[in-house]
Parts: C-alpha cells; sequence; structure tokens
C-alpha cells in the first residue's frame, strides 16, 4: 500500500532538499560558505553529542572536533539524497567511539529499532530546546544561562542583577514556562 | 497561574537536580515535573559563546584551506579543536599578541629588560632624529654661502678664422693588399656620386657616372698624365691597386676619396677637401655656431683660490654639430682647464658649411671663468 503525503509536505521537503544540496555544492566550492551549513546543523550536533557526553566542556569539545572533520572532509560528501545533517551525525558517532575507545569504555548502544528512535527523538526537541533559548526575553535568558550554565545559585544572580531572590526565582520561573510553551506548540 | 509555593518548589527542585545529576524527577505536580525535565534539559546547555566562537575557527580554518590548499592546515586544525572548549575559558582573558604593559600575561612572557631597552631604543632614535635636523639646517646654511659666492660665466663663443684656404682630405681603398697604384686624380667636384676606383668591381653599373673626388673647384691640385686613375702621391707604379684601406676610393684610409685621410677628398685630412688637415673657416667655409652651451661648473680649488682667467680650446665641429678632438691651446689650471673640455664636450654646433653642405671644420673657442 502507497502512502499517501499532503501535496504541500512534499513540495516543502523538496524545497528544503534543494537548498541543503545547494549549500552542499557552495561550501565544496568555497569553504567559507560552510557556514550556512554549521548555523543549521549546530544544535542539533551538540545535543546529539550532549546526550551521551554529560560534561560540558567535553560535549563542546567534541562538537569543535566533528565540525572541524566535516568541513575538512566536505570535498568527498556526495549527496545520495539524505539530509546533511545524517552524514555529520555519522561523524559524531565515529568521533564519539573513538572517544570511548581512548577512555576504554564501552559504547552505549541501543538495543533497538525503537530505542534508538526515543533517543532521537530526545536529542531533536533537545536540540529545539537550545535553540529556544536564544529566543527568551533577555532577562530570563540572562537568568538561564547563568542558573543552569554556570551553576550560579539564585542569590549570587540577584545579587549580580541587583534584584530580590524571590524576583530571579520568578524569571526563572516564567523562562521555564516560556520554553514549555513553545516546546507544545513546535510537537502539537 | 503561578504561585510562590509553585515557584519556591520548582526551584528546590532544580537544586536538587545540580547536586545529583542521576536523581529522578521528583514525585511533584504534573505542570511541575514537566517544568524539572525541561530543567534537566537544560543542564547541558552549551555556553553562550561556544556557538560563535566555533563558527570564528571554522571560518580560519575554511580561509587557511582556501588560501594556502593545505591537507596539513586542515589537520592542525582539527588536531587543535580538541582543547577547543578549554581554550575557550581562557580567551577572554587573554590577548593574542602581548601588550606594552604585560595585558594578556600568561600568553607571553613580560620581561622588563626588554621594556628597557625598548624605550632606550627609542631615545636613541628621536636623539638623532633630532640632531640630524640641527645638522641638516647648518649644511644647508653653508651650502647657500658657497652657491652666492661664485657664479661661473662663460663668454659668448668665438670662431677664429685660422685659414684663408680651404683644407681637408680623403682616403679609401678595397682591403686590398698591395698599397694604391700610381695615377692620376678624377675630376674635382663638390658633390661626390661614384667614388675613384683603379680597380673597377663593377663592370656593368646601371648608371654610368664619372668619379670625382670632393675637392673645391678653386683648389689647384698636383696631377700628373698617367693614363689611369690612381693615387699621384704613391710610389707604386703597379700593378693596379685600389690600396690597402676601405671605402671604395683610392689609398689607404677610409672613406671615398683618394689618400690615407677619410672621407670624399684627397690627402691625409678628413671631411672633404685636400691636404692635411680638415676645413677651417674662411675660404668659403661658413663658421659653425653653438646654438647649446651648457656653462662649464668651477673647480672647488679655483673657487677656494678666487682664480679667473680664459681657457682656450681648438676642437673639430663636425656635420653632425658635435665637438670632437678637444685640445687646450691655452691652460689656466686649477682644475679648470678639465672643466671647460667637460663643458665644450656638451656643446652642439650648428655645423660650418661649405657650399651649403655641412662639413667638418677646426675652431678654437674660449672659455672664460669668472667670478664677482
Amino acid at each position: 500500500m502507497k502512502t499517501q503525503f499532503p501535496r504541500e509536505t512534499l513540495v516543502r521537503a523538496l524545497e528544503y532538499e534543494t537548498d541543503e544540496r545547494l549549500l552542499i555544492e557552495a561550501a565544496q566550492r568555497d569553504p567559507l560558505r560552510f557556514a550556512e551549513l554549521y548555523e543549521s546543523n549546530f544544535e542539533r550536533v551538540y545535543a546529539f553529542v550532549a546526550y551521551r557526553v554529560r560534561d560540558r566542556e567535553e560535549a563542546q569539545d567534541l562538537t569543535a572536533e566533528i565540525f572541524h572533520q566535516a568541513l575538512a572532509s566536505i570535498q568527498r560528501f556526495e549527496w545520495q539524497g539524505k539530509p546533511f545533517a545524517a552524514w555529520l551525525l555519522s561523524i559524531a558517532a565515529k568521533v564519539l567511539a573513538d572517544r570511548w575507545q581512548r577512555l576504554g569504555k564501552r559504547q552505549e548502544v541501543p538495543s533497538d529499532d525503537l530505542e534508538e528512535a526515543a533517543i532521537e527523538s530526545v536529542v531533536e526537541q533537545r536540540a529545539i530546546l537550545f535553540q529556544l533559548v536564544d529566543a527568551l526575553p533577555p532577562d530570563q535568558r540572562h537568568v538561564i544561562i547563568r542558573r543552569f550554565v554556570d551553576q550560579r545559585s539564585v542569590r549570587e544572580i540577584s545579587q549580580e542583577l541587583g534584584r530580590s531572590e524571590g524576583a530571579v526565582k520568578q524569571l526563572q520561573f516564567r523562562a521555564l514556562q516560556t520554553l514549555r510553551g513553545h516546546m507544545r506548540s513546535t510537537y502539537v | 497561574m503561578s504561585s510562590p509555593g509553585l515557584i519556591e518548589q520548582l526551584d528546590s527542585g532544580i537544586d536538587v537536580l545540580f547536586t545529583d545529576p542521576e536523581v529522578a524527577i521528583p514525585n511533584v505536580d504534573a505542570s511541575l515535573a514537566e517544568l524539572l525535565g525541561i530543567a534537566a534539559e537544560l543542564r547541558s546547555l552549551p555556553r553562550p559563546d561556544f556557538r560563535s566562537r566555533l563558527k570564528v575557527s571554522l571560518m580560519d580554518s575554511a580561509v587557511a584551506v582556501s588560501g594556502l590548499g593545505g591537507p596539513k592546515v586542515m589537520a592542525s586544525a582539527v588536531i587543535g579543536s580538541r582543547s577547543f572548549s578549554r581554550g575557550l575559558a581562557h580567551h577572554a582573558k587573554e590577548q593574542i599578541l602581548p601588550t606594552l604593559f604585560g595585558a594578556g600575561a600568561g600568553t607571553y612572557a613580560v620581561r622588563r629588560s626588554n621594556f628597557a631597552v625598548s624605550v632606550l631604543a627609542h631615545a636613541v632614535a628621536l636623539i638623532l632624529i633630532t640632531s640630524s635636523g640641527f645638522w641638516i639646517q647648518r649644511h644647508h646654511e653653508q651650502r647657500v654661502q658657497t652657491l652666492t659666492l661664485i657664479e661661473p660665466n662663460v663668454s659668448e663663443y668665438l670662431a677664429l678664422d685660422a685659414s684663408k684656404s680651404a683644407a681637408g682630405g680623403g682616403g679609401g681603398g678595397d682591403h686590398d693588399k698591395l698599397q694604391a697604384s700610381q695615377g692620376h686624380l678624377p675630376k674635382r667636384s663638390p658633390e661626390q656620386f661614384v667614388p675613384p676606383e683603379v680597380m673597377i668591381r663593377n663592370d656593368n653599373p646601371k648608371i654610368t657616372v664619372e668619379p670625382t673626388v670632393v675637392v673645391p673647384p678653386q683648389v689647384n691640385l698636383a696631377n700628373n698624365r698617367l693614363p689611369n686613375l690612381g693615387d699621384p702621391r704613391s710610389t707604386v707604379a703597379g700593378p693596379p691597386s685600389n690600396g690597402i684601406g676601405y671605402g671604395s676610393g683610392i689609398g689607404s684610409g677610409a672613406g671615398l676619396g683618394v689618400g690615407s685621410g677619410a672621407d670624399g677628398g684627397v690627402g691625409a685630412g678628413i671631411g672633404g677637401g685636400y691636404g692635411g688637415g680638415i676645413f677651417t673657416v674662411g675660404g668659403g667655409v661658413r663658421a659653425p655656431r653653438a646654438i647649446y652651451k651648457p656653462d662649464p661648473e668651477y673647480s672647488p680649488e679655483a673657487r677656494q683660490a678666487k682664480y679667473q682667467g680664459t681657457v682656450v680650446l681648438s676642437l673639430i665641429v663636425r656635420p653632425d654639430g658635435t665637438a670632437h678632438g678637444l685640445r687646450v691651446v691655452r691652460s689656466l689650471g686649477m682644475g679648470l682647464d678639465e672643466k671647460a673640455i667637460e663643458a665644450v664636450q656638451q656643446w652642439r654646433f650648428e655645423p660650418a658649411r661649405k657650399d651649403g653642405k655641412p662639413v667638418a671644420v677646426a675652431v678654437e673657442v674660449e672659455v672664460n671663468f669668472h667670478l664677482f
């Protein structure tokens, strides 16, 4: 039985594929054009790595290595109809495997397709979440960055901002609510 | 709606997440649990500047690749990325280059001795620049004094009529091994179309013209009655020969005349005519006129001694207007003779003319050196 997709969905998918292919060809001609591919795939690659590596600094190092390898081998990329992100994630998987090998640890491998799909979903949600943080109002974004990236206490942040602890907690609460709202609208 | 209790519970739950990353989200209200889930995800949020700094790093590598095209460069960029994040932690505080007062310490060592040497070097450079300015100013004053003291002057060119008769010469030959044979001179003519030859090399000329030598018609030449053409002064009776010279005339000279000279005349001189020299002014030869006369310089010793006088030079003005064969007739010394020769060598003349045609002529010129 043949699956029927809505017409507008097919058109959008074709446009995306064409745009991405053009971007890749441009980057193969001029490596400076790789910046556009980087911008559109950064969160996905970082989320993929951060899911498997708990330490933020190490996740950043590995992400940097993955993109540098991708830039170095962009000339060898051959378009086969798959998204560019899939190629990037294959590089990421290899970099992570090397990392496990260096550390002498065994890599956690999904037991079945269902688990792999679940992981992909989590990674996708996390990538979107990271993007949404940049879209927060400045004061809410500041509180989120200081609280979750720099792991500052509410008291420290309140002293930095010159506001009460209650106000900072309120900003933190509203920021998380805003993110939840956007996530829901994205997935509904 | 947010209540103070809910906000406090959320913050407490976040504190727990930080304390133990592996802990499960506590059993709280469903909406709160959802917020805590988002908070748990945010623990791996990248540093806000990481994205932009990585982009800059990638673009640097891209520039290196597109500029140098070297796989080595790219490989080093990949290796360098391994410590990318750790480098970021310090990068904000570091400068790429060391500053004068050591900002960015840790990147490069700051040595006080280097600072002292730099200050000293700049001070010396400043002193040199300042003192050189004073020196140049003093030197400039001296030069002004020298220029106002001395002003060389050259009198008008004066051509001397040395002779009332025309003189000149000519010669030729065709590289024969024998000296030119004796014979009579060809017809005299102010113009020459065909040079004289004893041995005719071209038996079938397209135009037959009588050979001539360039000698003024008023000059009577000693001749003989020999039947063949030749050099009347030759002592060789035969066999017939054009001589060892070159230029198609007769004799040992160079040119189209007869004799040992050069040009189309007869004898040992140059410039046509007859005799042992060149034309001099007079006898139908109009004097040359100097049309370009750069001033001579004063020699330093003559200037210092305030020495003045006139140098007389003899020279030959060629048909092209240039001066050659300069010789000092009356010397002044103190380097002024050489300065006069240097100047007159650069002079250009409207050449002397005989019968309307430029000819070489010997003249004498006076070069005056005068201080005032």
